[in-house]
């Protein structure tokens, strides 16, 4: 997922780092105070998940969580993947600098758009339907990922459907893996912590009417 | 309730083996004599799929020549000139490499003209009696060739531990970010007091 140095074309790179700092703007104006450690646990979460290497038959996948950290964190997902990027790029090389902006979309892109999908839904379902919509939410934002992957590369030069279609199969298992990873996170959300995931109504919001979650 | 989130995280943070990588596109390249030898492969040791392209480039990025990997993600080019080569191969879906292999690496560089050569001169006058049909030229085409062999299970044992993520690197990369998230909490609370 972490597309590396030299291989986008300049157009590419400026207009994607373009739409990064918009969205990275508009993240910001949307996190409130109290969400700050909230935004920090999930880019960190976000930064090891790269590390956690899961046998897929010959290969190994790791985890990418951009549909969990898009369900939990909206636009803000942004900020938080800047960073964790950023420092991916510097203490791993994962990625790569110049094209830190052009990952950053690509990742956090997908973050929102299923944070539009699916954080609606998953806020009125009960704690088996949330981890449903879960499940649907990590697997959605590999697939829109891997189709942004696809595009970038097309943009600069590969054949989009080559490209495109190459980075979607090979990550059919990290959907699979993102999709139960993503489905247990948000079953144990629901159970000890359901804030996390209502998002706009923000935890500095009166309990007034506490979510049961049968 | 926070500490259950920060457990959780923690927890995550255990499954975190040394040994991984994302999956990043590693290899080196050497020369022997006028052959360039590389291999490449991705960090999880799968090798470069046979066929790939390998781009040389010189050092002022004209490019010198093409060749493609064979079965075991290894490489070959014959150089023609003793400069600085830089070797480019893209595996698709943003995988790509650079390699480079320095001009001293191959024979006959006027920036050091005794280097191999010399030694090679002492050893042949050493072993003349035990392999006195052979001329200085294969002998240093033996030696190089040996030496190679037992070099490149260490080169490529390098390459994989510099890439390897240390638990320092997780740690220091964690702590960095909570304490810009740390500060950030910090600098919104210290504006929301001035505030009232």
């Amino acid at each position: 997922m972490h597309i590396v140095d030299g291989v986008l074309s300049n157009p590419v790179l400026v207009s994607s780092a373009g739409l990064t700092l918009l969205g990275v703007a508009v993240g910001l104006r949307k996190i409130e105070g109290d969400d700050i450690p909230k935004v920090g646990v999930f880019s960190a979460t976000f930064f090891i998940a790269s590390l956690v290497h899961i046998p897929v038959g010959p290969s190994s996948v790791h985890l990418i969580l951009n549909g969990l950290i898009g369900i939990t964190l909206g636009w803000a997902a942004f900020p938080a993947l800047l960073i964790a990027l950023l420092l991916q790029a510097i203490f791993f090389g994962f990625g790569g600098l110049v094209v830190l902006g052009a990952n950053t979309l690509n990742i956090a892109l997908p973050a929102v758009l299923v944070y539009y999908l699916y954080a609606p839904l998953l806020r009125r379902s009960t704690t088996k339907l949330a981890a449903i919509w879960g499940f649907a939410a990590g697997s959605s934002a590999i697939a829109l990922t891997t189709v942004f992957v696809g595009f970038s590369l097309a943009l600069s030069g590969e054949e989009f459907l080559i490209a495109a279609k190459l980075a979607f199969v090979t990550h059919i298992p990290v959907m699979l893996v993102e999709g139960f990873f993503t489905a247990a996170a948000v079953f144990l959300l629901c159970k000890v912590k359901p804030e996390i995931l209502m998002g706009e109504p923000h935890l500095s919001a009166p309990p007034s009417a506490p979510k049961t979650h049968p | 309730m926070k500490s259950t989130v920060m457990g959780l995280f923690l927890a995550m943070s255990l499954l975190v083996t040394t040994h991984a990588v994302a999956h990043s596109v590693i290899g080196f390249v050497y020369a022997e004599g006028w052959e360039i030898e590389g291999e490449i492969g991705f960090s999880d040791g799968q090798l470069a799929p046979p066929g790939t392209l390998v781009e040389i480039f010189g050092p002022d990025s004209t490019k010198l020549g093409e060749t493609r990997t064979k079965t075991n993600g290894a490489f070959h080019y014959t150089a023609t000139s003793a400069i600085t080569h830089h070797v480019k191969a893209n595996l698709g879906s943003g995988h790509a490499i650079e390699l480079i292999l320095e001009a001293e690496a191959l024979p006959n560089v006027s920036s050091s003209p005794n280097g191999s050569a010399l030694n090679a001169t002492s050893i042949t006058s050493l072993h003349t009696d035990s392999v006195g049909n052979l001329n200085e030229d294969q002998l240093k085409q033996l030696i190089s060739e040996a030496v190679s062999r037992q070099v490149t299970p260490l080169r490529r044992d390098l390459i994989n531990y510099q890439n390897q993520a240390k638990w320092h690197d997780v740690l220091g990369g964690i702590g960095y970010i909570l304490g810009i998230f740390g500060l950030a909490a910090w600098l919104t609370a210290r504006k929301q007091k001035e505030k009232p």
